[in-house]
């Protein structure tokens, strides 16, 4: 029965979701990112870029990774702006006062808001590489040559890929969450859970800055990500030492789980005065 | 008596500021509470308490016999509720808001459901609309419509007519009666006296978090006597050593008379033999508005 309920409350999410203008302008800059190989080999057939470096934007499966790679500088703040906008939402329009009194279980309505957030951001991010394939397969078309590139161990790459953006998304959905709740805003959630991202990277730099989740979660898209934006040497030096993916798998998790908990007991135990 | 909503001294603190004081009421099962006060009283606070939305510093209350700290998830299933101006997603139709408030419920609402919601709210006509093109009016009826999903016993519903014209007033009232079914209890609060006079079976008085009167309408509004329409006040306040009808306010022709059952019928019977025409007899009352403001003036004492 409880399962039937949170099923329902995530569907209600989606319900939302679908027809919202943030969501849905989140999803065009996102996605807005796959049409660069496209554009790239157009401008190539005129001489604006070097053949040489086109083939790494419109072959196959370069195409993807270059879309992932580029996406990745807004990827997590767009992820955010879902996971704040999901709960922030309610703040701003005043409709926790609508459906709180209808809820038996607070934290379940949050929970599932989580959810179906993380649903949104992958689905975008799913979509962006599927347009950004088919955007490199027109690039490679409009400069005349071959789409298919190497393709060996792609599967293993696309696994690895998936599991990263998982663990990005669980933290940054669980941060954003946080920040929502504590400043009680839309608006707060946004602010504070981009800026946590942009600014808290520094902190990996002050004793016991290793420990850092969002320094680990660069760790972790060096280890998983092919052509990720990070260079070995610079994430062993902010680290302290070796990539050890166990170790920052778990440190990242762990934040996730003490932010999404921190979260969940906030919002149980506030009062909606005026929400 | 069966009561849907019961409190007992309770009390909500913001800091230093006391919001609601030793509040104890009894809502009588199937009736529309009307819960009174001026703007500051205590009532919205109140509603939060008794919808979850707050806790209580102390004291202890009861929805449908279920106590709001140990069985809230019970409770979740039992009311509906407008508090303060209620709140849609504006992006949504008004069919798409139902539908998503009810699954956060955890209910689905079936197609025919919502149309019937919709049906009795009047919205049928505007149900394709995204909500941000509703007026006030509407958003109140459909709030209505959200509060009835589910088809909860009890329906807190906070100032529903706060903004409306008096054509939407009417059709908020009209929309009252025709929700309260046979065993619903509606809790409404507000501040338009008129609007409770008319509608309400019961009501509470709270003032700076305190409740001053409570109880039934017709034996708070009524009082020992008739007033009684007739041929010659004059003649008639003359022959029964009553003051100057002039003193009296009960409209001109009308003649009050403190009395009993038992006396009244003869104070009748002397105005008649004495010539004077009676044309209308009714049980005095005082207006709510003058119950509220004898209630809430500085120093007035509580009244069950």
């Amino acid at each position: 029965m409880r399962a039937v309920v949170f099923g329902r409350q995530v569907a209600s999410e989606l319900l939302k979701a679908r027809r919202r203008s943030l969501f849905i302008s989140t999803f065009i800059a996102q996605i807005a990112f796959a049409v660069f190989p496209a554009v790239i080999g157009f401008w190539t057939v005129r001489g604006k870029f070097a053949p040489d470096y086109a083939l790494t934007w419109v072959t196959f499966p370069h195409c993807l990774w270059s879309v992932v790679r580029i996406s990745q500088y807004v990827f997590p703040i767009i992820v955010g702006i879902i996971a704040a906008g999901s709960m922030g939402g309610e703040y701003a329009s005043g409709t926790w006062k609508m459906i709180l009194p209808r809820v038996g279980v607070r934290t379940s309505v949050l929970f599932a808001k989580f959810l179906a957030s993380m649903g949104v951001a992958m689905v975008g991010l799913w979509c962006t590489v599927a347009l950004g394939v088919c955007s490199g397969f027109l690039g490679a078309t409009l400069m005349g040559v071959p789409f298919l590139g190497d393709t060996s161990g792609l599967w293993g790459e696309l696994v690895r890929a998936q599991a990263f953006f998982l663990v990005e998304i669980l933290f940054v959905c669980a941060f954003a969450t946080l920040m929502v709740v504590l400043t009680r805003s839309f608006v707060g959630g946004v602010v504070l859970g981009s800026l946590g991202q942009f600014l808290l990277p520094f902190a990996a730099f002050l004793p016991f800055g290793w420990v850092y989740p969002g320094a680990n979660l660069q760790a972790l898209e060096k280890i998983l990500l092919t052509e990720g934006r990070f260079k070995q040497g610079e994430m062993e030096s902010v680290l302290g030492g070796a990539l050890h993916p166990g170790r920052s798998f778990a440190c990242v998790m762990a934040f996730t789980v003490v932010f999404m908990g921190v979260a969940l007991w906030l919002f149980a135990r506030r009062d909606m005065v005026s929400e | 008596m069966d009561y849907a909503i019961t409190t007992d001294a309770l009390s909500k603190s913001f800091g230093r500021t006391l919001a609601v004081h030793q509040l104890s009421l009894r809502v009588p099962a199937g009736s529309i509470f009307g819960f009174l006060g001026p703007n500051g009283a205590g009532k919205t606070t109140t509603i939060r308490m008794l919808l979850g939305l707050i806790r209580q510093t102390s004291g202890t209350a009861t929805v449908c016999g279920r106590d709001i700290d140990q069985q809230r998830k019970e409770i979740a299933s039992l009311v509906g509720a407008i508090v303060e101006v209620p709140c849609f997603y504006p992006y949504l139709t008004a069919e798409e808001n139902l539908q998503a408030i009810a699954l956060t419920a955890g209910l689905k609402l079936a197609g025919a459901e919502v149309s019937r919601l919709l049906g009795i709210t009047g919205l049928t006509q505007s149900k394709a609309r995204r909500v941000r093109e509703y007026s006030l009016g509407m958003k109140q009826r459909l709030g209505i419509a959200a509060a009835l999903i589910g088809d909860p016993p009890v329906l807190f519903l906070d100032e529903p007519t706060n903004g409306l014209d008096p054509e939407g007033s009417r059709e908020m009232r009209d929309l009252l009666a025709s929700i309260k079914s046979a065993g619903r209890t509606i809790f409404f609060s507000s501040h338009l006296l008129g609007e409770v006079e008319r509608i309400c079976t019961d009501i509470a008085i709270l003032q700076s978090g305190e409740v001053r009167v409570q109880g039934p309408v017709t034996s708070l509004l009524s009082e020992q006597g008739v007033e009684i329409r007739l041929s010659s006040t004059k003649r008639a306040a003359a022959l029964l050593a009553l003051p100057a009808p002039e003193s009296m306010p009960a409209g001109p022709g009308w003649l009050r008379v403190d009395g009993t059952d038992e006396t009244i019928p003869a104070t009748l019977r002397t105005l008649l033999n004495a010539g004077i025409d009676v044309f209308e007899v009714r049980a005095k009352r005082v207006t709510l508005e003058a119950l509220f403001f004898a209630s809430t003036s500085p120093g007035a004492g509580v009244q069950q």
